[in-house]
C-alpha cells in the first residue's frame, strides 16, 4: 500500500452489551489488523464497513424501538424493515438521526457503506478505479475516526457526570493543557486532588496525593498556595 | 484512609492491587460506562470529600 497506512491499535469492545456482537467485533477486528499486514486491499477495504455494520448493530439494538422510531423520522415516516434486516444504510441513519455519529461520521460511513459493496462483483467493476492504495488508506482512516466518535461519545457522558458532581459538591473545576481535567476540593486553605481525567480518556486516582494532604491537614495548615497537584 | 479508598474502589470494579495506594493507578475511562459504575464512584468520590472535610 501507497503512504501511510492508518494505525489499527488495539482496542476494547465491552461496551456492546450483546456477547455474540462483541465477540463479532472483536474476531473481525483482529482479523482487519492481519488483513492490513498482509495487504489484502479489498478484503481490508470490505472488513471496514462489516465492522462499522456490527458495531452500529450493537448500539442501535439496546433500543430497537427508537431505532425503528429514528429511522421512520429520518426516512419521511415510511415503515423501516425490521431491525435484524437493517443493513449498513438504515444503521447510519438510525444512528445520526440518534446523534450517535455527528454529521461528518454520517458522511465518513456512508463512504464506508459505499466501499463494502466492492464485495458485490457488478459494484466492483463500477467502481474498479477507486480502488487502489489511496481507496485502502481512506477506509481505514474512516473506519478508525468512526470508531473514535462513538467512543468518546460514550466517555463524554461519564465526563460530564464527573464535571456535574465537581460543581454540585462545590469543588472547583480545573483544566491543565498538560494534565487535562483535575478538579480541585478546598479545605481550610489547602487543594486535595482525588482524581484526574487526562487527553487520553484514563481516569487517574490520586492516592498519593491525598495521603500527603490528609497528614499535612492533620498536623499544620498551610498557606492558601499550598496545593496538593 | 487510601487503604479504605482502594478497598472501596474495589468494591465497585477497580482491582487496584494494594501497591496502588503508593501510585498514580489510571484505568480507562471507557470502564465507567459499565452500567452502575458511575454511580458507584460518585459514592466514593463523596465519601473522599466528607472524610477531607471531616478533618
Amino acid at each position: 500500500m501507497a503512504g501511510r497506512t492508518p494505525h489499527l491499535a488495539a482496542r476494547r469492545w465491552d461496551f456492546i452489551d450483546d456477547p455474540m456482537l462483541q465477540d463479532i467485533l472483536r474476531r473481525d477486528y483482529d482479523e482487519l489488523r492481519r488483513l492490513v499486514r498482509r495487504r489484502a486491499d479489498k478484503s481490508v477495504v470490505v472488513l471496514s464497513g462489516t465492522i462499522v455494520e456490527a458495531l452500529l448493530a450493537g448500539l442501535l439494538s439496546k433500543d430497537k424501538e427508537a431505532a425503528i422510531q429514528a429511522l421512520r423520522r429520518k426516512s419521511g415516516n415510511r415503515e423501516p424493515k425490521p431491525f435484524a434486516e437493517w443493513t449498513l444504510y438504515p444503521l447510519i441513519q438510525a444512528a445520526v438521526e440518534l446523534k450517535l455519529l455527528d454529521g461528518n461520521a454520517e458522511i465518513q460511513a456512508s463512504a464506508l457503506k459505499d466501499f463494502r459493496n466492492l464485495i458485490h462483483p457488478l459494484v466492483q467493476e463500477r467502481m474498479l478505479a477507486v480502488l487502489n492504495a489511496g481507496t485502502v488508506n481512506t477506509a481505514l482512516a474512516l473506519l478508525v475516526s468512526v470508531l473514535d466518535h462513538l467512543e468518546s461519545q460514550r466517555t463524554r457522558a461519564v465526563k460530564k457526570g464527573l464535571e456535574q458532581w465537581t460543581v454540585s459538591r462545590g469543588l472547583t473545576p480545573t483544566w491543565t493543557a498538560t494534565h487535562g481535567y483535575l478538579p480541585k476540593l478546598y479545605v481550610n486553605g489547602e487543594a486535595f486532588t482525588l482524581f484526574l481525567i487526562s487527553s487520553k480518556h484514563r481516569l487517574q486516582i490520586r492516592f498519593g496525593r491525598l495521603r500527603a494532604v490528609v497528614h499535612s491537614s492533620r498536623s499544620k495548615p498551610c498557606a492558601s498556595s499550598c496545593d496538593s497537584g | 484512609m487510601r487503604e479504605q479508598l482502594r478497598q472501596r474502589l474495589n468494591q465497585i470494579g477497580f482491582n487496584l492491587p494494594a501497591r496502588a495506594i503508593d501510585k498514580l493507578p489510571a484505568i480507562p475511562l471507557e470502564r465507567l460506562t459499565a452500567p452502575g459504575m458511575l454511580d458507584g464512584f460518585i459514592e466514593v468520590l463523596d465519601w473522599v470529600v466528607a472524610t477531607i472535610r471531616s478533618h
